[in-house]
């Protein structure tokens, strides 16, 4: 008897096993199915969106090329299977009047991407806008529902040290832009702790080659 | 093997539809899945895309759960009734961001928690989970259109007086001033106190005159 109720048992854990692990794994196949379906769907659309935040942040510019880091560090200008890494602007006459980076990070709940405008031989920011975000509502999402915030990116200059070395930008309260401190947010601290951390990260790759590439794009093909 | 404990009485499809289409109407009598009732219900167009989204992962679970409610263990028929609500909120999530990103940015977080909607839940556990296709697909179908009744009301509401528009389109004259407070939290907890009020009287007003003898 004691055998039967313990082989009875046995299967009866077996039996929840298996369902639930037949549930999840035709679950984990339908996501898998759509996600492929879906995804160059959402990557067109993104791209887009992307294209008009950094027309945003670059003022004056009326168009851009599109530019991804090539094997050596350089940059070359996007493939078809690229997804976008910056934005040069140009204005009506094709001039070059600034340039955009994307990045992303980890924030609250999910994953942060934005764009942000950098001027490079002035040393500030020229704008930032969030593009895709799951901060909490109400709390989280005043990194794209306060206009106010996100403004004060068109005033932040990057902060260097004594010997030129870029330093990462720094939230505080009462901020003073010009020593490359964001404005903090009571209630969304984490998200914009986040956004700063993205674009300092960003910037810390980005300057280098902005600084050493920026001529040589000035005298490129028109966008 | 079917569980013992989860089989119930058949029910009478076409009545739950009624049912839950106005009797029980999720949001007006029930006060059911509140936080993306009043979130989310600031324009015609996120009313109806919120409310379209949980109508189509309602009908699609409680489908599933009826059609595999034979072979889920008791001790963990939760787990899996959370599984299958989760996968329908994850492919409606991708598909919403595939084909409306605009819509899907303005709805945020609030179509992720589709899936702890506790009418979702409820409807599951007590129908989906015990009666047949037929029937629990017809409850779906009927808790959802009240839910798209209670929920696109709110939002029409709501953007007519806080913005002048409805669906987007301009509809109140020009010298309208948009009462700003209808697009804030307290402009939705007041909309939605009123339309309770509204729907309550009309009910009984309703059942007074079916009474009436001919």
């Amino acid at each position: 008897m004691t055998e039967q109720r313990g082989g009875s048992g046995l299967a009866s854990v077996l039996r929840i096993q298996g369902v639930l692990v037949a549930i999840a794994l035709s679950a984990g196949l339908a996501i898998a199915l759509v996600h492929e379906w879906t995804r160059p769907m959402v990557m067109a659309q993104r791209g887009g969106l992307l294209g008009d935040a950094a027309l945003e942040v670059m003022p004056g510019a009326a168009s851009y090329r599109i530019y991804v880091r090539s094997a050596d560090g350089g940059l070359r200008p996007m493939g078809d299977d690229d997804t976008p890494e910056l934005f040069i602007g140009l204005d009506e006459g094709g001039h070059i009047v600034g340039a955009a980076v994307v990045g992303s990070g980890m924030g609250y709940a999910d994953v942060i991407q934005l764009v942000y405008g950098v001027d490079p031989a002035a040393g500030r920011l020229t704008g930032m806008r969030v593009v895709a975000s799951r901060e909490t509502p109400g709390l989280g999402s005043v990194i794209v529902d306060d206009k106010d915030w996100v403004d004060t990116f068109t005033r932040i200059h990057l902060p260097f040290d004594g010997e030129q070395n870029l330093r990462n930008l720094r939230v505080r309260s009462n901020a003073n832009h010009e020593q490359g401190e964001v404005d903090a947010i009571s209630g969304a601290t984490v998200s914009v702790v986040s956004v700063t951390r993205i674009i300092s990260s960003s910037l810390a790759d980005w300057l280098p080659i902005l600084k050493a590439e920026f001529d040589e794009l000035s005298g490129g093909d028109r966008g | 093997m079917a569980d013992a404990g989860m089989i119930s009485e058949r029910e009478d499809g076409v009545e739950r539809l009624r049912l839950g289409f106005w009797r029980e109407n999720p949001i007006l009598v029930q006060a059911l899945g509140m936080c993306p009732v009043l979130a989310v219900s600031n324009t015609g167009v996120n009313a109806l895309t919120m409310s379209l989204a949980t109508t189509f992962v309602l009908l699609s679970s409680a489908i599933v759960i009826s059609t595999i409610r034979g072979i889920i263990p008791r001790q963990v028929r939760l787990a899996c009734f959370v599984l299958v609500i989760a996968t329908f909120v994850t492919l409606t999530d991708m598909a919403v961001e595939a084909f409306a990103l605009e819509l899907h940015q303005a709805l945020g977080a609030f179509l992720p928690l589709i899936v702890v909607n506790c009418m979702i839940l409820s409807r599951i556990e007590i129908m989906a989970s015990r009666q047949p296709i037929s029937v629990a697909a017809l409850d779906a179908i009927g808790m959802g259109a009240g839910f798209m009744l209670g929920l696109v009301t709110l939002g029409s509401l709501r953007e007519l007086l806080g913005r002048g528009t409805l669906f987007g389109a301009q509809v109140m004259p020009d010298r309208f001033e948009p009462w700003q407070v209808m697009q804030l939290p307290g402009g939705g907890f007041f909309t939605l106190a009123a339309l309770v009020i509204g729907f309550t009287l009309l009910d009984r007003s309703l059942k007074r005159w079916r009474e009436v003898p001919a």
